[in-house]
């Protein structure tokens, strides 16, 4: 069964911003989602974790977190789930890391919040969490701004997966770093799901960033899923014009290039 | 002979910490009507390298020949008048660095050729504003007015405005979306093919892969590699090369290579030990 199931799901402001999103995330699936600014990408993610923005609304479909449709959701069942069932990563990591604690301390936090640990089996488990986004255990006593940008995001994700969320929302989330550390955090992600099951939501604006770990594929403009399908179609038998156009563009300025086709 | 040609440079930073060593012998040449990218990440000494040829810090040892003279041991003055005279210009990532938010699209076009002293200014700033596929009603507006795309091609287009013999693009389409990139790229090997040199300096191995002739991979403040485009991206050599290339995510390597990857990383990580 899915865990994350969306159904023509639109968000309006004064008038309607996404016009529809369908898509189901199995347990351990990814599922990617590639446009450029403006597109509604992130809107769709944030319906999805009950976040939208002041004065945005699900103004049509449906959402299904872990068999709760979400529109019955108080704000209190929805607190409670996000952490624990849902939970998200985005571009800029320094904005969601608490300048003046410790890395340690805001790991330890959630898992303390969410799950009720004490003392040792605190400390125990954010030196793992530390350790399962490869991290050393000096990082626990250390403050955000000591850390790199790489650094910085893999804390923030050890916070986001602290409390043992079933999904995990990557939001261009490494979109900011450095090539050979943006595949790092994707060799990150890859080895989550593979170890925990986490079941992921990968968002960029690159297609070739989706390419390299999701299943399904669905790219939007403007609103609009304008084609959705497995990897392998996107890539190969692309529909749509404007896929074609971001598959263009790899192929006649990035390294597609030069690569030996195999 | 070479239009740059950089050897042994080395950049020094002074820092609370001590001495940072931001450039280690560096050498390159780029000739008259080639592009060579430099690639680096956070760190490699790409950034200083850009200001170094710019006159923007001063190099500790080594030699920055521009057009037959060692500008390294420029005096101020010396530099100033290289600057008017237009032949090396340069690009930033983000276009609002080399605009000015309070002129016009025309002014900031118009200036370098004031500076220069030259004629028809009018005439040239339409001339380069279709070049760059802008429309002239832009020209009354501010740079705040316009859009990222349109202001990455102002400066392009105020770059070449001068027809200088060198442009140095320091992350010129790092800041863009994809429609917008395909078309500055689009404008740069246009340049190529018309014979200004450029020196393309990115993070992102994939921008710079379709625009030129030769890469060279900083790591580090030292120049590890440095070849033909296909073959750095075919057979790359040094470990953090490879690294790069493994990095880069493109369409037709969908999860490969993660074990071989690790590998290189701590390959990398006991060199950075020993260094």
């Amino acid at each position: 069964m899915s865990i994350l199931s969306l159904r023509d799901v639109r968000v309006s402001l004064d008038r309607e911003i996404v016009h529809g999103v369908t898509f189901d995330l199995e347990p351990g699936g990814v599922v990617g989602i590639v446009g450029e600014s403006g597109s509604g990408k992130t809107l769709t993610c944030r319906a999805a974790l009950g976040i939208l923005p002041e004065g945005f609304t699900v103004s049509g479909g449906s959402i299904s977190l872990d068999g709760h449709d979400v529109a019955s959701l108080s704000s209190k069942q929805w607190t409670a789930l996000r952490g624990s069932t849902i939970s998200a990563v985005f571009q800029d990591p320094a904005s969601y890391l608490n300048p003046s604690l410790t890395i340690g301390s805001q790991i330890a936090e959630v898992a303390q919040v969410k799950l009720g640990l004490r003392r040792r089996a605190l400390k125990a488990r954010t030196l793992q969490l530390l350790d399962a986004v490869r991290l050393s255990s000096a990082v626990h006593g250390q403050y955000p701004h000591e850390l790199s940008g790489g650094m910085l995001q893999r804390a923030l994700i050890a916070t986001a997966i602290a409390a043992e969320p079933k999904i995990l929302i990557a939001d261009e989330a490494t979109t900011a770093l450095d090539v050979t550390v943006q595949a790092e955090i994707l060799d990150l992600l890859a080895e989550l799901r593979e170890s925990t099951g986490l079941a992921l939501v990968v968002v960029s604006h690159d297609l070739a960033v989706v390419a390299q770990v999701c299943d399904e594929v669905l790219v939007m403009r403007a609103g609009e899923v304008v084609e959705q399908g497995p990897v392998e179609k996107i890539l190969y038998r692309p529909d749509h014009e404007y896929t074609r156009l971001l598959i263009e563009e790899h192929e006649s300025y990035g390294l597609e290039r030069y690569l030996v086709t195999p | 002979m070479s239009l740059l040609e950089i050897s042994d440079l080395d950049v020094h930073y002074r820092r609370r910490t001590g001495r940072l060593h931001a450039l280690r012998s560096a050498s390159l040449s780029l000739s008259p009507g080639e592009t060579v990218g430099i690639i680096g990440e956070t760190g490699s000494g790409k950034s200083t390298l850009a200001r170094a040829i710019l006159g923007l810090v001063r190099p500790s040892a080594g030699k920055i020949v521009i057009d037959g003279a060692d500008v390294a041991a420029f005096t101020p003055r010396q530099w100033r008048e290289l600057r008017r005279r237009g032949t090396v210009q340069y690009v930033f990532q983000d276009p609002l660095r080399s605009l000015d938010p309070d002129l016009t699209i025309f002014d900031s076009l118009a200036e370098p050729l004031r500076i220069h002293g030259s004629a028809d200014i009018p005439d040239k700033v339409h001339k380069i504003l279709a070049r760059v596929r802008l429309e002239q009603v832009l020209l009354d507006r501010l740079p705040g007015e316009l859009s990222g795309g349109q202001r990455q091609r102002v400066a392009v287009a105020r770059a070449l405005i001068t027809e200088p013999r060198l442009v140095l693009l320091d992350e010129p389409v790092s800041a863009l979306d994809s429609a917008n990139r395909v078309q500055i790229l689009e404008l740069l090997k246009q340049l190529r093919d018309a014979g200004t040199a450029l020196l393309f300096i990115s993070h992102d191995l994939g921008s710079v892969a379709g625009v030129a002739d030769r890469i060279a991979v900083l790591y580090r403040g030292e120049i590890v590699e440095d070849r033909a485009a296909a073959s750095v991206i075919n057979e790359p050599a040094h470990p953090y090369t490879k690294l790069l290339v493994s990095s880069a995510p493109t369409l037709r390597s969908a999860a490969a290579g993660r074990a071989a990857r690790s590998e290189l990383r701590n390959l990398l990580d006991l060199e950075g030990a020993s260094a």
